[in-house]
């Protein structure tokens, strides 16, 4: 034998499973096949590492697999209406304006001259924020007012 | 331990149904990894809850990625980074190590457990302490990678390209992951190793 059992012991902490179990051609494994007492303690590391890999394979989800599918799948669904709002949305937001401005320049829904809120002047916003920030700002009659819209 | 290579069988057929929209085809994809993405989630966060929410991820990742996965490498390892990136992000979200010391020593023993046995077995109570090792006394890349060679089959070639990750670097982790477990797992039969001088 050309390694103590010290030095096996020691290296048998670190050693590929094929070392342990004497498979190999190294120092270490020619010593593990011909030493009773360190092909012992490497029997003992083997199996100890075969529970614990049993033990883990029990730890197995809690969640059922048809039910992750369904919750990955309402997530994905969220995940794209969201984008659809966030495409749209500016869009929807010129519209209300443009509504807005109809029903103002209707009779019945004129303001009173007290309240001379500035209408916006041109649709397209001077101002888009990007996709998500839902902001825009629309120029109006009043060189000194913008209006600013959060939706 | 399992064998990884099976696992990718027929994967390339599947991927493509999915891709060209077939549910069934994704439905099977995620079956067949189901437990294995878990499993990866485990051995990555060291917390069951933690694991079952990195899963779920996945999931959700692998639906939007799927497009950008191009074959040069095998699906599971492919998978794996996935998997790992979503481990990554949760990892930011929470200090989990808090939550960990008191849940992992329940969990896993409440799972473990089985009452029939309790008395009688004394093994149980050795992997008990042998699974608490291995989530709180390894590191989180200790960990994995042992988990990933010595428990699941895959060679230190494989996982270093799983990780990305020299495979000297990948030895080191491993040779103290195996360090730490081996102790533990003599600490509980110290007759074995009497008359070994220290």
């Amino acid at each position: 034998m050309a390694i103590d059992c010290n030095a096996a012991l020691e290296r048998l902490l670190e050693a590929n499973p094929g070392e342990l179990a004497g498979r190999d051609d190294s120092e270490l494994a020619v010593h593990v096949r011909e030493c009773g007492r360190c092909q012992a303690v490497a029997a003992r590391l083997l199996a100890g590492q075969e529970q614990l890999a049993g033990a883990l394979s029990e730890l197995r989800p809690r969640t059922d697999v048809g039910e992750a599918l369904s919750d990955a799948r309402a997530r994905r669904h969220k995940a794209l209406k969201w984008q659809r709002v966030s495409r749209w949305g500016p869009v929807a937001a010129a519209a209300v304006v443009a509504v807005v401005m109809v029903l103002q320049s209707l009779p019945a829904a004129r303001m009173i001259e007290s309240e001379n809120v500035p209408t916006p002047a041109r649709l397209e916003p001077l101002v888009e924020a990007a996709a998500g920030q839902n902001v825009l700002v629309f120029e109006t009659s009043d060189q000194s007012a913008k209006v600013i819209w959060f939706y | 331990m399992s064998e990884p290579t099976r696992i990718d069988d027929n994967v390339p057929a599947l991927i493509r149904g999915a891709l060209a929209g077939d549910e069934t085809a994704f439905d099977d994809l995620v079956r067949r990894y189901y437990e294995q993405i878990y499993r990866w989630a485990l051995a990555r966060t060291g917390d069951r809850d933690d694991a079952e929410d990195v899963t779920q991820e996945t999931l959700v990742r692998l639906h939007r990625h799927l497009p950008s996965f191009d074959g040069r490498s095998r699906f599971s390892t492919w998978l794996y980074q996935v998997t790992r990136s979503a481990a990554a992000d949760l990892h930011r979200k929470r200090t989990r190590r808090d939550r960990l010391a008191l849940k992992v020593e329940q969990e896993s023993a409440a799972v473990l457990h089985d009452p029939r046995q309790d008395q009688e077995d004394a093994d149980y109570s050795r992997t008990s302490d042998l699974v608490q090792t291995f989530m709180q006394k390894l590191s989180d890349r200790q960990r994995e990678i042992f988990d990933l060679v010595d428990l699941q089959g895959f060679s230190t070639v494989e996982v270093s390209a799983m990780l990305r990750m020299e495979p000297v670097t990948v030895r080191s982790h491993l040779f103290r992951a195996r360090k730490a477990i081996r102790k533990k797992i003599l600490d509980n039969y110290p007759e074995l190793v009497e008359g070994y001088g220290h």
